[in-house]
């Protein structure tokens, strides 16, 4: 049996053009790009062009643009290093924001800050899961440095009010915005005017893993979170990728290109999916609807007899469904954390499901699914939910 | 450090008295013979992937005993569904780490019988459980020679 991939928030297949660039540069790009030989020289050309390239289509100064090894580390580096410099600089502890439903990576970085001292506020959300401006300023200290609220939450796609934050934080120069961008670029417009610091993943977007970038913004000090060499002025050392960085570049490019096509065709597949879905008796609908969430994301649970995420993750692998629930890199919470600050509901938050859509889908792939959650929502609630975990219950 | 999942080798079982899922009081030391103690949780898809398998499986060599982090109401389906095989527990994840050192599912201790743990691993299929219940039990050349290796 055929897998239909709905997984796409969790990682893309490699666009033709990044794949293309990637294969290439593998083979004629090995040279170390810190080398002082000729072939080194030519390697650093090819990253500090990439770099260029990528910088006039983010609208910022190449200097600002930091490569680092995905969306983690740049997560990482705009919290953690922009929070530990201050200190370091002032001896004493600053006070940054975050929302209670940041991807794990930002969240735990504010976990681990407080541990340290630094005070953190964990800004909640309402009903459709999205953090409110106000909320915003009201939080604002006299020692705040930093509000990191994500463009599009990744396990419902809701869609967090960044314009309006920058625009608020704009009168607030020593306030730093920083934004994860993973799941909003390409996906939705960003303007990075008023923003701060600013975080792209590459295998979110067509690009390969193990590579991803961070805009920081050149008046901003960031301490750096390891040592030992002088790459990306001295924030990030490490030798660069630059197959990795030649074919994140064209998957950029890609992306920002094909945005508003990719947009139009993610909204018919969305408006298809969730229409059906919402007539479904039993299932509860957790995204909100467009313009609130963004196209490409779809969350629902499931409410009844225990059944949880990881028993429906299978039952629809059985009908060659691949989906997920949370974040790749929460996958083994019980509950989810972003679904619980929505609904504070146990129920809801340990029995949800997250279509992730690309437009590779077609709109016959799209109605399989539909049916396919269907026929599973049917089956359980006539039998016993163990028995829908056998393969031969695909077509019975 | 990277914690190793389960309990270190040739610990003993803890003398602690456990609820199945018809409310009989099962203490794992009372068990005089080999035991085969299968750890699952509801919020893993590894262990939902297992469960089917578990069904067509028996080990008339040792006792099983399934813990699962799974409600009373679950585990009188998941019961039914291997009909009745073997006892039931249900523990939280935060018990099962705190009794057995469990930090990931799903898992199996092997346990002989004076209650050591005498083989342990991660088990995503059937095949797995039987090569850790019989195969790679106490005494075997392969069991002594990873003991020997984790040991060092």
């Amino acid at each position: 049996m055929n897998s239909l991939y709905f997984d796409y928030c969790a990682s893309t297949p490699l666009h033709p053009r990044a794949y293309r660039t990637l294969m290439d540069s593998a083979k004629h790009n090995y040279a170390n790009p810190s080398s002082m030989h000729e072939m080194g020289f030519e390697a650093s050309l090819r990253v500090e062009e990439s770099r260029e390239q990528i910088a006039r289509h983010l609208q910022v100064k190449a200097t600002e643009v930091i490569f680092t090894s995905g969306a983690t580390e740049s997560n990482n580096l705009a919290i953690v290093g922009v929070a530990r410099a201050w200190k370091k600089r002032t001896g004493r502890n600053p006070h940054i924001i975050l929302s209670q439903i940041e991807h794990s990576s930002v969240y735990q970085c504010g976990k681990q800050l407080a541990e340290e001292g630094v005070e953190v506020s964990f800004l909640p959300v309402n009903s459709n899961g999205i953090v409110s401006p106000v909320s915003v300023k009201e939080s604002l200290q006299a020692n705040t440095i930093l509000v990191s609220v994500m463009h599009v939450n990744n396990e419902t796609g809701a869609v967090q009010p960044i314009a309006e934050i920058a625009e608020l934080l704009k009168s607030e120069p020593q306030i730093h915005f920083h934004v994860d961008g993973v799941q909003g670029f390409g996906k939705l417009q960003v303007e990075l005017e008023h923003i701060d610091l600013y975080t792209v993943s590459g295998h979110k977007i067509g690009g390969p893993k193990g590579i991803g970038l961070l805009v920081a913004k050149e008046y901003i000090e960031i301490g750096p979170l390891m040592y030992g060499g002088e790459q990306e002025q001295g924030v990030r050392p490490g030798t660069t990728n630059v197959p990795a960085v030649l074919s994140f570049t064209e998957a950029i490019v890609a992306s920002l290109e094909e945005r508003q096509e990719k947009f139009e065709y993610l909204t018919t597949l969305h408006g298809l999916v969730c229409s059906r879905l919402a007539t479904i008796p039993g299932l509860v609908m957790n995204s909100p609807l467009p313009p609130l969430s963004s196209p490409h994301i779809i969350n629902f649970s499931y409410r009844g007899r225990g059944v949880t995420s990881a028993m429906m993750i299978s039952m629809l692998a059985k009908q060659g469904i691949i989906v997920s629930s949370q974040s790749a890199c929460s996958s083994k919470a019980k509950l989810s954390r972003v679904l619980m600050a929505m609904t504070q509901d146990e129920t809801i938050s340990s029995s949800s499901i997250r279509l992730s859509l690309h437009e590779m889908v077609t709109q016959e792939d799209a109605v399989y699914l539909v049916a396919a959650i269907e026929r599973m929502v049917s089956q359980l609630k006539s039998k016993n939910k163990f028995d829908l975990l056998q393969k031969h219950h695909v077509n019975s | 450090m990277i914690n190793e999942n389960g309990p270190d080798l040739w610990s003993f079982l803890p003398d602690k008295d456990y609820i199945d899922q018809s409310g009989n009081a099962l203490n794992l030391r009372s068990i005089q013979e080999r035991k085969v103690l299968l750890f699952i949780s509801m919020h893993c898809v590894r262990c939902m992937e297992l469960v089917p398998e578990l069904q067509q499986i028996h080990l008339p060599q040792a006792r099983v005993i399934l813990f699962s982090t799974g409600s009373e109401e679950d585990h009188k389906e998941l019961d039914e569904f291997l009909q009745r095989k073997w006892p039931i527990i249900s523990l939280s994840s935060e018990q099962m780490e705190q009794d057995f050192l469990i930090r990931s599912h799903p898992f199996g201790l092997v346990a002989n019988e004076n209650h050591q743990i005498c083989d342990k691993g991660t088990v995503y299929s059937s095949n797995e459980l039987l090569e850790l219940v019989g195969t790679r039990g106490e005494g075997t050349l392969i069991s002594v020679l990873r003991n020997y290796v984790r040991r060092k």
